[in-house]
């Protein structure tokens, strides 16, 4: 079994509308199976990578992943590989969660790699420390703790494309732009360059990519669910369309995709380090319309 | 443990508007920008 440990943390309830899980991997790579393959979402991973580093198959060149990688939102599957035993502490954000926490992190703009900002190479290295000695839940929670302190910090709070992302997941990506921009009070062209401020890509990005997220999650844990009805479900009016989306995406049929979502999740039933949590605690399912009514008397797009 | 690579980068895939948003805004640095072909 070469995923040891896998394990989903709920954030903190002040990180909540920004941070979707916290999770933990170690995973022994061993030859036959060094490949690791990241499927577009609609989540921005901030991977810190304490055990053998992860390379970028295709491109240019060889490159090494250091210690803390951010994976943005992709469109294309990204394929990885490592040799040994990666240790992995990781914060997934939101689309819209990324900015205010991930802004100062970094530095520079025209090299391959950056210096870490100093406040987050602290905690980097506390984290390491934990990782070493096996302590993931305490790594977790150091993370976590620095997050909340950042928050505290946050005055950049783009409020109203975060309650027009926010409506997009609740809609699980089945909202027309044009819609969306209605209930923001704004014009197409405000929306989208508001979105791509706010998340790097256009509503309509973050919707097909929301939506694949929540039909990925579905066949995750309805391995059983019917390919057709979910196409219907998801707002799909033919299946040519739904397979070309999942083929832009995967690189793979919906039904290559489930069989594969399949087959992983019941190696991962056997394993009892392997946890992963349903639907995040932050999106309850109530009805765009109500959504939008409480955004509005609460007037902070909570 | 010594973090002698304690650096970030940054992987994203195929979107124009994603990559000048997290190489401008965020001050990460793209090293992976693989050209997929005009399907996006």
């Amino acid at each position: 079994m070469p995923v040891k440990k896998y394990r989903e943390f709920i954030p903190h309830a002040t990180l909540q509308d920004s941070v979707k899980r916290f999770w933990i991997l170690e995973k022994e790579y061993i030859a036959e199976d060094r490949i690791e393959e990241v499927t577009p979402d609609a989540s921005v991973e901030m991977i810190l990578n304490f055990g053998t580093p992860y390379s970028v198959i295709g491109g240019s060149a060889k490159r090494e992943l250091p210690n803390v990688s951010v994976v943005g939102l992709l469109s294309k599957p990204l394929r990885l590989k490592a040799e040994g035993l990666v240790k992995i502490v990781a914060v997934r954000f939101f689309a819209w969660g990324a900015l205010a926490f991930l802004k100062n992190a970094g530095g520079g703009s025209d090299v391959t790699k950056v210096d870490l900002a100093p406040t987050w190479q602290h905690v980097v290295q506390r984290a390491a420390v934990l990782v070493q000695g096996d302590n993931y839940q305490k790594a977790v929670e150091e993370i976590e703790d620095f997050l909340i302190g950042l928050r505290l910090n946050i005055l950049f709070d783009p409020k109203q494309v975060r309650t027009a992302a926010k409506l997009l997941y609740h809609t699980r990506g089945q909202f027309r732009v044009a819609e969306l921009a209605d209930y923001c009070h704004l014009s197409v062209r405000q929306l989208q360059r508001q979105f791509g401020e706010t998340t790097g890509v256009s509503p309509k990005a973050l919707a097909r990519a929301i939506r694949f997220e929540s039909i990925r999650e579905r066949l995750m844990f309805n391995p059983n669910a019917n390919l057709t009805d979910l196409a219907y479900e998801f707002g799909y009016t033919d299946q040519a369309h739904f397979i070309k989306d999942f083929r832009a995406l995967t690189d793979k049929t919906p039904g290559e995709f489930a069989l594969e979502m399949q087959q992983l999740m019941n190696i991962f039933r056997e394993n009892e380090n392997v946890v992963f949590l349903q639907s995040p605690p932050t999106m309850p399912d109530y009805n765009a319309g109500e959504f939008w009514r409480k955004s509005q008397n609460k007037g902070d797009g909570q | 443990m010594i973090l002698n690579n304690l650096i970030t980068s940054l992987l994203v895939k195929d979107y124009d508007e994603a990559i000048s948003f997290y190489s401008g805004k965020l001050g990460f640095v793209v090293v992976e920008d693989a050209a997929m072909g005009p399907d996006r």
